[in-house]
């Protein structure tokens, strides 16, 4: 391959500038006077029969423009990412408080608060399920009397896989390894609350939605319906996006489906922009889960099988997916990663997908992956105790090698880029893993604690591929079309280096015009850490296909017929090879082309190999690569008060290729940050149904000062399907800060913690419990 | 925001005719870091907003016969910048716990001895050094020890045509003084529990000692009980007393974190004590 001079520079975002300056503009920035301002009345009861709303009050307060019911709706009732459960507003029974009840848009948000008061709405309430084991249980009461898709009462999904005789290696087993664990629900955090203008279009007869979302294409598919318009004429626009972490490809859907429908009604753009209370009790939630995990090993230990049960918390509605066909996505995962990173001959796995009257839970930066890969690297430091060997030494012992096949049956290949062995021994290395830590008198004990992921790149069976547009200027710039978010990621600029390096321009020279589905084809959601690679080769097919071009006409009309191959175009000039001083600028290749009628405009597209899945045993191709990664921290534990300090972090995480390393660094800084908060603090606290903890004074995430210096070391093994080696970063990196910093506070301790958050309470508490014990 | 008038008065006296005129049905907003969210989530509905902050004569810091006096709008930055505030060793430590940098431009000590927040951290510290506030109405003037403000708020807390007008700490070199909060990260958060402790010590054993607690009761409290156990006695015996003691004075009604705030009640004030004398408390 030709030397790299733009992908695998640390080019700087191409939007750091606009945004560093605060003139940026996002959703809330684009809101005009004269925009209608919608509300919801959101269910005063989380689980409840609606008996009687009446809204003739509000309807009679001046300014108000429309108060709308669930008998007011244009279309159907119903959106969501994949199965059309959640209704706009909710018509005779509530499921979780984030139901609307009601809609109003009124001339002043004064004035609509003021209308929904005047709401008068009769509930008959219902006991709520917060916790999915109560809610599964025979006799519980059925939180959707009719749900389309749910598999059994509440339990809307059960999916299993199965891979050779694990009873038989248990039973031939030296070591059992069985454990509970269990990992929290928790917010999103996303710095920007969820927002909508919508605006019908009087030239189309459709309406335009503008409102930070993750993937624009799925909105318009789902929400189509709601607003009764065929999908064309529905224009979806997510400008920059402040933060998604998964989130933002639900919670567009509430606030566009509530502010779409008021516009429709009223005729009149309407703006629409949720609280921060409101982002906490409507949005969506990560999947609380609580795991059974058993690992039967030899005495040497070399893992022969696990048998896990996963109970997740799906909340009141679907989100991804659903049900066995398309998969659910979040369930999926905890089967595929029920044995992280190793090599196990037999697997048991039964995850199911439990309704409760919580918020409704989704993807988030990881897709159940953090919650399964928590469970299996605290087994895999239990294994290593119960042999009485270094913790590194098991998970190398049995780490995915290629030609291994992991537990869903899937050939491990070198050629996809395998680099778990060397993030384990780069970490280990800086990290000097081998020094002995010493104890320190007194109340504050210091621990170590490592852990190990693997992540597949794209989100499969659900929305894999990209397409892009291309369409080179005369003056030989670059316009881009993607429908990616760009929702601090950095993707603008990935996607620009890789458009300038292969087709010979200078990234200044690129623009990318991103998720507007007037001005962009589908590239997919942005999501399952795939863009990268997805989009990034569908960018390299489009930009191989304009240099093919550009180089035939350049060789034909101005280079004398020199052979193509001869040619090359280098920072916008075409060139000899081999004789700089022969040189044509781009521009003269493009104009030359536009008047030979050769096209200047095309489509990219790239596809994965075809994943499979079976929901049935649990076996299939599901990525055609993954990201590894290596995560190590040392952390104090005060005795006394059971406050934890995270001391130091090294995380190595093999990309594949760091199409820019600035920004493969920012995301695993990020992922590491966001993960230690679900470690040691995060937690929406539920009570009936009832968030106890709806804003930032009272559900913590990290400061910077509860985060250590963030080590990170890139592993470059590249994926040869992916572009110039890539494989996805955003997710990855933030499974292991979990299980490291658990088994840390077990190296400190003594004694393992098998929940989280660790926090002072939680973590004084077991301590108190285990000095009892002994 | 519900209120009906913004009053933007410049000096004290305006403010204390405001006050007069509304009594009751007036909010002061200093630092507003309180205020107006409770404001603008309408839990609280005044009929007039003060905002006092404009009034330049209530904005310094200042020594005077052997006490420091920091004026009703001065600023939580202000005090951390001054060496007059810095010098008490348990304020300086509060002072860098408040908030981030940017709620210390606003936030103000009157804002928090005003809306009596038990979870203050510079009300804990206030407590423990023995500061008083003056308080001046149209009809005169008072000074008031914050333990009374805090202990008995019904009888001698604050009037609703009152003026936190200053807040006075006694200078007292021969005593340090040290703060000590747990909270559920590291910044940016209330307490769960905090401590100050301001301590007189001769020849290793203390002489008198000062207690004030956090967020163990709806006020900030001075535990007098705890500094019974601390006093006439050496460091370590007095480390030693207070471990595992839940003073009389704590009033924790939350069954979810009185267990946990009851725990570390007493290993955050031993702490504090031994801060206190590693800064030099008892040296000569």
């Amino acid at each position: 391959m030709k030397e790299l001079r733009i992908v695998g520079q640390r080019e700087l975002r191409t939007d750091a500038l606009a945004k560093a300056t605060g003139r940026a503009r996002y959703t809330a920035d684009m809101k005009q006077p004269g925009m209608l301002i919608g509300k919801a009345l959101f269910a005063a009861y989380p689980h409840a029969l609606i008996k009687k709303i009446d809204v003739s009050e509000a309807l009679l307060l001046p300014g108000v423009a429309t108060v709308m019911t669930a008998r007011d709706l244009p279309g159907r009732n119903g959106y969501g990412v994949m199965i059309q459960d959640k209704p706009v507003i909710v018509e005779d029974k509530t499921h979780y408080s984030g139901d609307a009840v009601a809609l109003v848009a009124a001339v002043s948000e004064e004035i609509a608060r003021e209308a929904l008061k005047r709401v008068k709405v009769d509930y008959d309430p219902l006991p709520a399920y917060d916790d999915p084991r109560e809610a599964m249980k025979e006799g519980a009461i059925p939180i959707h009397a009719n749900h389309p898709v749910a598999e059994n009462g509440n339990i809307l999904v059960t999916l299993n896989l199965d891979r050779g005789d694990v009873d038989k290696a248990f039973a031939e087993a030296d070591i059992i390894i069985e454990n509970d664990y269990e990992t929290p629900m928790v917010e999103h955090c996303y710095l920007e609350p969820d927002a909508c203008i919508a605006e019908p279009d009087p030239l189309t007869g459709g309406l335009t939605i503008i409102s930070p979302a993750q993937a624009i294409y799925a909105n318009r598919r789902s929400l189509a319906g709601v607003f009764g318009i065929p999908q064309n004429r529905l224009r979806v626009v997510s400008p920059l996006v402040g933060g998604g972490f998964g989130g933002k490809e639900d919670s567009c859907l509430d606030v566009s489906a509530m502010a779409g429908v008021l516009a429709l009604r009223c005729d009149r753009p309407v703006y629409l922009e949720l609280t921060r209370e409101e982002v906490f009790r409507v949005t969506g939630k990560r999947h609380a889960t609580y795991i059974k995990h058993r690992m039967a090993a030899t005495k040497e230990g070399k893992i022969l099988a696990v048998d896990v049960r996963t109970i997740l918390n799906k909340g009141a509605y679907v989100s991804m997916g659903g049900m066995k066909e398309p998969l659910h996505a979040v369930t999926m995962r905890t089967l595929v990663y029920a044995a992280g990173t190793y090599h196990v001959p037999h697997a048991r796995a039964r995850s199911y997908s439990v309704f409760t009257n919580t918020p409704y839970s989704c993807a988030f930066r990881g897709f159940g992956v953090p919650q399964a890969t928590f469970a299996v690297e605290c087994q895999i430091e239990e294994l290593a105790r119960r042999v009485g060997a270094d913790s590194l030494s098991i998970r190398r012992l049995n780490m995915l090698r290629h030609n291994d096949l992991t537990i869903t049956g899937q050939v491990m290949l070198e050629s996809r880029g395998l680099g778990l062995g060397q993030c384990i021994d780069k970490v280990a290395e800086r990290f000097d893993w081998d020094r002995p830590l010493p104890q320190p008198p007194g109340p504050i004990k210091k621990g170590r604690g490592f852990a190990v992921y693997m992540y597949g790149s794209g989100i499969p069976l659900l929305f894999e591929g990209a397409n892009c547009f291309a369409h080179l200027q005369l003056d030989g710039t670059l316009s881009l079309g993607v429908s990616t978010t760009e929702m601090g990621q950095g993707f603008l600029t990935v996607a620009a280096q890789v458009a300038a390096e292969t087709l010979g321009i200078r990234v200044a020279d690129v623009l990318v015009e991103f998720s507007d589905t007037a001005k962009t084809p589908d590239s997919g959601p942005t999501v399952g850490s795939r863009s990268a690679v997805m989009v990034g080769n569908a960018i390299f097919d489009a930009c191989s296909k304009l240099r093919e071009r550009m180089l035939t006409v350049a060789s034909r009309y101005l280079f004398s017929k020199t052979d193509p191959r001869d040619l090359a175009i280098q920072d916008g000039v075409v060139s000899v090879i081999g004789k700089p001083e022969v040189t044509q600028p781009l521009a003269v290749v493009a104009a030359r082309a536009y008047a030979a009628q050769v096209s200047l405009a095309v489509v990219g597209s790239w596809y994965p190999p075809q994943a499979s899945f079976s929901a049935l045993d649990g076996q299939g191709n599901p990525c055609h690569a993954y990201a590894f990664g290596a995560q190590a921290v040392e952390v104090d534990v005060d005795t006394e008060t059971g406050v934890i300090t995270v001391n130091r972090s090294v995380h190595a995480c093999d990309v594949g290729k760091a199409l820019n390393p600035l920004n493969v660094e920012g995301q695993m800084e990020g992922g590491a940050a966001q993960g230690l908060g679900w470690a040691v603090m995060e937690e929406n606290i539920m009570e009936g149904g009832i968030l106890r903890n709806a804003a930032f004074h009272n559900y913590m995430i990290p400061t910077i000062r509860d985060v250590p210096d963030l080590e990170s070391i890139i592993v470059e093994c590249p994926n040869e399907l992916g572009p110039y080696g890539a494989k996805g970063v955003g997710e990855p990196a933030l499974i292991g800060m979990a299980p490291a910093i658990r088994n840390a506070l077990y190296d400190a301790l003594g004694f393992a913690i098998n929940t989280i958050p660790l926090t002072a309470r939680q973590v004084l508490q077991s301590i108190r419990e285990h000095e009892q014990r002994r | 925001m519900t209120a009906q008038t913004f009053y933007n008065p410049g000096t004290i006296s305006e403010i204390l005719d405001l006050l007069d005129e509304y009594k009751e049905e007036a909010v002061i907003v200093n630092g507003g870091t309180d205020i107006v969210e409770q404001i603008g989530s309408g839990r609280i509905r005044p009929k007039a907003i003060l905002y006092i902050r404009n009034a330049g004569e209530l904005d310094y810091i200042r020594e005077e016969n052997g006490a420091v006096l920091i004026g009703g709008i001065t600023s939580y930055r202000s005090m951390l910048e001054s060496p007059l505030c810095r010098q008490f060793g348990g304020l300086r430590q509060a002072l860098t716990e408040i908030g981030s940098p940017p709620i210390r431009v606003v936030a103000t000590p009157a804002g928090n001895i005003g809306t009596s927040a038990s979870g203050a951290d510079c009300n804990t510290a206030l407590l423990a050094l023995g500061a008083s506030v003056v308080l001046s109405s149209k009809t005169g003037e008072r000074i008031l020890t914050l333990e009374d403000l805090f202990s008995n708020p019904g009888k001698t807390g604050l009037h609703r045509n009152e003026l936190i007008r200053q807040i006075r700490i006694p200078i007292n070199k021969a005593a340090r003084s040290s703060f000590i909060k747990l909270a559920k990260r590291k910044a940016q958060d209330i307490a769960q529990v905090s401590a100050c402790v301001c301590v007189e010590a001769e020849g290793g054993i203390c002489q008198k000692v000062t207690v004030s607690l956090g967020a163990v009761a709806p006020r900030t409290i001075r535990a007098k009980s705890l500094e019974e156990k601390i006093v006439h006695r050496t460091l370590a015996e007095a480390v030693a007393a207070v471990k595992g003691i839940i003073p009389a004075e704590a009033s924790l009604r939350n069954p979810k974190n009185r267990p946990y705030k009851e725990a570390v009640i007493g290993v955050i004030v031993g702490r504090a004590l031994k801060q206190a004398y590693a800064d030099g408390v008892g040296r000569t």
